[in-house]
């Protein structure tokens, strides 16, 4: 859940204008360091691939005697005849005539001091020899498998770079143990990608397992982003008798009870009430539609039957990579430019903010609609939890005079939903606020302050002393702050000043225009996106 | 590419290069390409390091080391720094050969750039940045000892003569070691 300033608000809503900080921002010139040290290390690879190809050779001498001259090696560029006096002659394009007993070539006569006392084309008598010496030489078996290791290595890179738009980015991301180990429970603030943007987010840790008073919340960077943390708390209201508490999507808190799993759940593909049955990353999601990216979808829902009222349906969603993926293919289509764009947007330019709400518009969040006992649907709220990372739960407050029946719609491919459940609402709780007793950096040295910028690869711990006052609480963690998101390279060389003015004048167009391509990349997204994580070595 | 991240692969980079050096005890000048040491009419660089038994601890005696001048049946003449020296083969001792120098460095440097390229895989990175590294430390290690040999047998192969000392050569008379035994130029 993400609670807003009002410019941010129209902005983020479909989170794909988390916008770049290109150009001349306060991390240009780190930006153009890493790429120029990308380039380094390309070139050094290049220039040691040649070298190593070149020089690593392995040689194998070989001596034979006189009376097994038909045995020589006849790959051996030179041919050294050691003759019984102990001179030697070093022959290039030699020959052997075993029927005139004879070793023709040419090049040098050396004495046993090895000094050259002659040059130029000789024969000589088998004779006169005690030895023949040939060396060939051979490509080093080692540069086969190194060769095999860099396909390997090569085609991971190339996969990256064929798909930048589908490696990882997007915010703060928080780990707390579930019980299971730590897992991703959290994304902060998703949708603010500026200073001007600075936004604070709340997310529910439903299934956070605190032991004992002391709760500890783990906070990554993974993605090639800087991020300002500003503040980092915990909310905290104790649970009603057998519920719990949930947040609605006007960002307030109300009690839970009687949580139960839908009687149906029918979407275009068939039954889907397996999927949404629990919380447990087994999600409801399908592929984006070819022709247009904002083509909706609907999913009827059933409700228990005697649900009692006031139901609220409970929504445990996050985004699809497609918001990453507009995102990302907005900053490569504004290239350039996306520096003067953050601007105007940052000063309120009602040009860029317009277009931004009708992006926003056509793209929607989940909407869900109840149906009445006259047969009429009618609105229930809109859900827009932000982020591709981790799912938020939400409860959505349903009109008293619904019967039980209710739709989803949604932008077909955009949302991945992995439980849905009927609870009836209590009343509003107002949490607590809990600060971090400490902060520590990954090698568990105390950090002085609460606000922190933090690049790929940076990990801090923030312990929270939990109030051990009776009840059980429920948790939910707020973070404020936003983020630089880095322009990579590769992005500006899709600069496309037409797709830059179809993003601000015909957004909807531009999601038609643009849904072949996303199709060609969907299926892989997920596994590229997740695998692209910055870690450190 | 952040500095916490280049030292470990400047480590690596360091151990590669060491461990296909440290293989390796001739002088730089005796260490010959492969394309020169298939010229070069000179013998290879033989190190003797005297042994109290066949396999045992060394003697402590300074070790004997020049150009391999021929491995007869039962001494190694070598032409050392302070003339010729003649060493009977049945003494215990432990045997280096440097035939030619091998492009362990490069290797290494192959890898080494190989693996700070898996900082672009993400998290795909735990498997690509180990592959590279024990890859590149095996080739490396493997390369730089490719060219060198402790084996009586294979010494005579880089003996200035092969064949043995040839009948009324004086091998008293075979000049001071040289400095640089590089064959020149290709021709």
């Amino acid at each position: 859940m993400t609670v807003q300033r009002p410019l941010a608000r129209v902005l983020s809503r479909n989170g794909w204008l988390r916008a770049a900080t290109p150009g001349r921002s306060s991390d240009g010139r780190g930006r153009r360091s890493r790429l120029k040290g990308n380039s380094a290390v390309a070139l050094t690879a290049t220039l040691c691939l040649f070298t190593a190809a070149c020089t690593a050779k392995r040689m194998t001498r070989t001596l034979t005697s006189p009376m097994e001259m038909q045995t020589l090696d006849r790959r051996s560029a030179y041919l050294k005849v050691h003759a019984r006096d102990g001179e030697v002659y070093v022959l290039s394009d030699w020959r052997v005539d075993e029927a005139a007993r004879e070793i023709s070539g040419r090049g040098q006569r050396m004495n046993v001091a090895r000094d050259t006392v002659e040059e130029g084309l000789f024969t000589v008598p088998i004779d006169a020899v005690a030895l023949v010496e040939t060396n060939v030489l051979q490509r080093s078996p080692t540069i086969a498998a190194l060769s095999v290791i860099t396909g390997i290595s090569a085609a991971m890179t190339a996969f990256c770079i064929a798909q930048p738009k589908a490696c990882f980015g997007s915010c703060p991301t928080f780990y707390v143990d579930t019980g299971n180990g730590r897992t991703l429970e959290a994304e902060g603030f998703s949708s603010s990608v500026a200073p001007s943007l600075e936004a604070r987010d709340v997310d529910a840790l439903y299934q956070a397992r605190p032991v004992g008073a002391a709760f500890t919340v783990t906070m990554k960077n993974e993605a090639l982003e800087t991020h300002v943390v500003r503040r980092v708390r915990l909310l905290v209201a104790p649970r009603p008798p057998e519920g719990r508490v949930l947040a609605t999507p006007d960002g307030r808190y109300r009690e839970a009870t009687e949580i139960r799993p839908l009687d149906g759940c029918v979407a275009p593909e068939g039954d889907c009430l397996a999927r949404v049955q629990a919380l447990d990353g087994q999600e409801r999601f399908t592929e984006t539609d070819g022709s247009d990216l904002a083509r909706r979808e609907v999913i009827e829902l059933r409700l228990p039957p005697g649900s009692p009222g006031p139901h609220g349906l409970l929504i445990a969603s996050r985004q699809s990579l497609a918001s990453t993926y507009l995102f990302y293919q907005s900053l490569a289509y504004l290239g350039r430019s996306a520096g003067a764009t953050l601007a105007a947007l940052e000063r309120g330019d009602p040009t860029v903010g317009n277009a931004l709400g009708r992006l926003q518009r056509a793209l929607g969040g989940i909407e869900i609609s109840a149906e009445t006992a006259d047969g009429s649907w009618i609105p229930a709220g809109e859900v827009h939890e932000m982020g591709p990372l981790a799912s938020d739960l939400v409860a959505v407050p349903l009109p008293a005079a619904a019967t039980g029946r209710l739709r989803l719609r949604l932008a077909k491919g955009h949302w991945r939903i992995d439980y849905l459940a009927s609870v009836r609402l209590g009343s509003h709780v107002e949490p607590r606020a809990i600060d971090p007793s400490s902060l520590t950096d990954d090698g568990g040295r105390p950090v002085g302050t609460q606000s922190l910028t933090t690049l790929p690869g940076d990990t801090y711990s923030y312990s929270f002393a939990l109030p051990q006052d009776g009840p059980v609480y429920e948790l939910f963690l707020e973070s404020q702050g936003y983020y630089l998101e880095w322009m990579r390279e590769e992005w500006l060389a899709e600069e496309n000043s037409f797709r830059a003015a179809q993003l601000v004048l015909d957004p909807a167009q531009l999601l038609r225009d643009i849904a072949p391509e996303f199709k060609r990349q969907e299926a892989q997204m997920e596994s590229v996106f997740w695998g692209s994580r910055y870690a450190r070595p | 590419m952040r500095a916490r991240n280049v030292r470990p692969m400047g480590l690596f980079m360091i151990a590669c290069l060491l461990s296909g050096c440290a293989n390796n005890p001739a002088p730089r000048a005796w260490r010959l390409a492969p394309a020169e040491a298939q010229r070069t009419a000179r013998g290879g660089w033989i190190v003797l390091e005297p042994l109290k038994s066949s396999g045992g601890d060394p003697t402590g005696e300074p070790r004997i080391e020049g150009e391999l001048i021929a491995a007869d049946g039962d001494v190694f003449h070598i032409l050392t720094a302070s003339g010729l020296r003649s060493v009977l083969r049945d003494l215990p001792h432990r045997i280096t050969v440097v035939g030619y120098r091998t492009a362990s460095g490069a290797l290494a440097g192959w890898a080494a750039a190989g693996a700070a390229s898996t900082l672009s895989h993400g998290v795909y990175l735990i498997f690509t940045a180990p592959m590279w590294i024990i890859s590149g430390f095996v080739a490396a290690h493997r390369e730089g000892r490719a060219g060198v040999f402790h084996d009586d047998d294979v010494a005579r192969l880089f003996a200035r003569f092969p064949q043995g000392v040839p009948a009324g050569v004086n091998v008293e008379a075979l000049g001071a070691l040289v400095a640089n035994p590089s064959a020149g130029p290709p021709r």
